[in-house]
């Protein structure tokens, strides 16, 4: 199996980071491995006036963005591991589904306007996320990042495909006890891929 | 309605697009109507499209917001009475340039406060008015299905900031691609001169 790992956080200090690293730690050895650091690779997440020219002409893929082409052409299973500010991903990752996910080769758009997903190598998404708040205010909120992976990014992949949500609320009030407890069910998602 | 006073968040990278064009009549009419207008151009003023390191380990201590393009944003939404977000809706959601000026520009001290327990109370009660404009690819049952992330994003996450008394109004043009010249200037004339009308 071949997994791509995603991580989206600001420094390396960060309990996202941890949880990426859990998840690498907790992988079955026999799979290969992919990880793209948004962040640490300085990922630039702004979609340019070119960059939407070229998706309409048909013009070649900006260079920026090969690696992580090829690495979702590669990939079976895709980690994704971000904090939740203001009900979804970072901008900095919006900006990588913004600018990667190139018509022609990642998707159709049939004569009706629906979107075909073309990645049918992928068959399984799951995203692991951090929020401030809680879980009631993030359904308050409506959820975006949630219904984002599991509606509108999973129909990019293989028809079988499903998006696991691996959720944790409240962190800046959460006990120790809990972040543990947290950890290890990430653990236990990881191991089970 | 009374003046107001308006940050217009534009966020599409070409300005000869049709949501730039929608972004300058909707600042128009609000002049044209009597409104003072203060606008936020993402591409012009090239804002970084996404929060720094910097700016993260800033964002718990005295001073969160450090870029001078950061702080004028700012400013003005100490000023504003309303806001309107006129943006291309892409993957049902806010283009990463417009989740960046949430992230970076409503930060605490600016859109609201953490008390001693970390609760948050908020500090844009003088905004009473939010407002989306937005282009779709899609149709609207198929945004509707999707759940249409950006209008969340705005009209609840953001609006929860700014209280209970906000208004929230809404502007959208589906199936972009399979419009006319005419549905999109009836759409722009709709928009320029019904915002906060």
């Amino acid at each position: 199996m071949n997994v791509l790992v995603v991580y989206a956080h600001p420094y390396d200090a960060s309990f996202n980071a941890h949880l990426r690293d859990r998840v690498l730690a907790s992988l079955n050895p026999a799979h290969e491995v992919r990880v793209l650091d948004l962040y640490g690779q300085d990922f630039n997440p702004r979609l340019s006036q070119t960059d939407l020219a070229a998706m309409l002409d048909g013009s070649a893929t900006p260079s920026d963005i090969v690696a992580s082409l090829e690495a979702l052409q590669w990939a079976n299973t895709i980690v994704f591991v971000y904090p939740t500010w203001w009900s979804g991903p970072p901008a900095m990752l919006k900006g990588w589904l913004d600018r990667v996910m190139w018509p022609g080769i990642v998707y159709d758009v049939e004569s009706s306007g629906r979107v075909r997903g073309k990645l049918h190598n992928v068959t399984s998404v799951i995203v692991i996320s951090t929020h401030g708040s809680s879980k009631l205010v993030n359904v308050l909120e409506g959820e975006t990042g949630r219904l984002l992976f599991r509606r509108v990014i999973n129909a990019l992949f293989a028809k079988r495909c499903r998006t696991k949500w691996v959720a944790f609320y409240t962190i800046d009030r959460a006990s120790a006890e809990k972040r543990a407890a947290f950890v290890k069910r990430v653990e236990q998602v990881a191991q089970r891929i | 309605m009374n003046r107001q006073n308006v940050v217009v968040v534009a966020a599409h990278p070409n300005p000869t697009s049709y949501n730039a064009a929608v972004a300058r009549a909707v600042v128009d009419g609000l002049r044209q109507r009597g409104h003072e207008v203060r606008l936020h151009d993402l591409t012009a003023d090239d804002f970084a499209a996404y929060m720094s390191r910097e700016e993260r380990h800033a964002y718990h201590g005295e001073m969160p917001v450090i870029d001078p393009v950061v702080r004028r944003y700012a400013d003005d939404i100490d000023w504003a009475t309303a806001l309107v977000f006129v943006y291309p809706t892409w993957w049902m959601n806010l283009p990463a340039v417009l989740k960046a000026w949430l992230e970076r520009v409503m930060v605490p001290g600016v859109a609201f406060t953490f008390d001693a327990k970390g609760k948050v109370t908020s500090n844009l009660t003088k905004v009473g008015h939010i407002v989306g404009v937005t282009t779709y690819g899609a149709k609207r049952g198929t945004v509707f299905f999707a759940s249409d992330g950006g209008r969340r994003t705005l009209m609840r996450a953001l609006r929860l900031s700014c209280g209970m008394r906000t208004r929230t109004h809404w502007f959208a043009l589906y199936d972009m691609d399979h419009t006319n010249d005419e549905r999109r200037k009836q759409f722009l004339d709709h928009v320029s001169k019904r915002v906060l009308e």
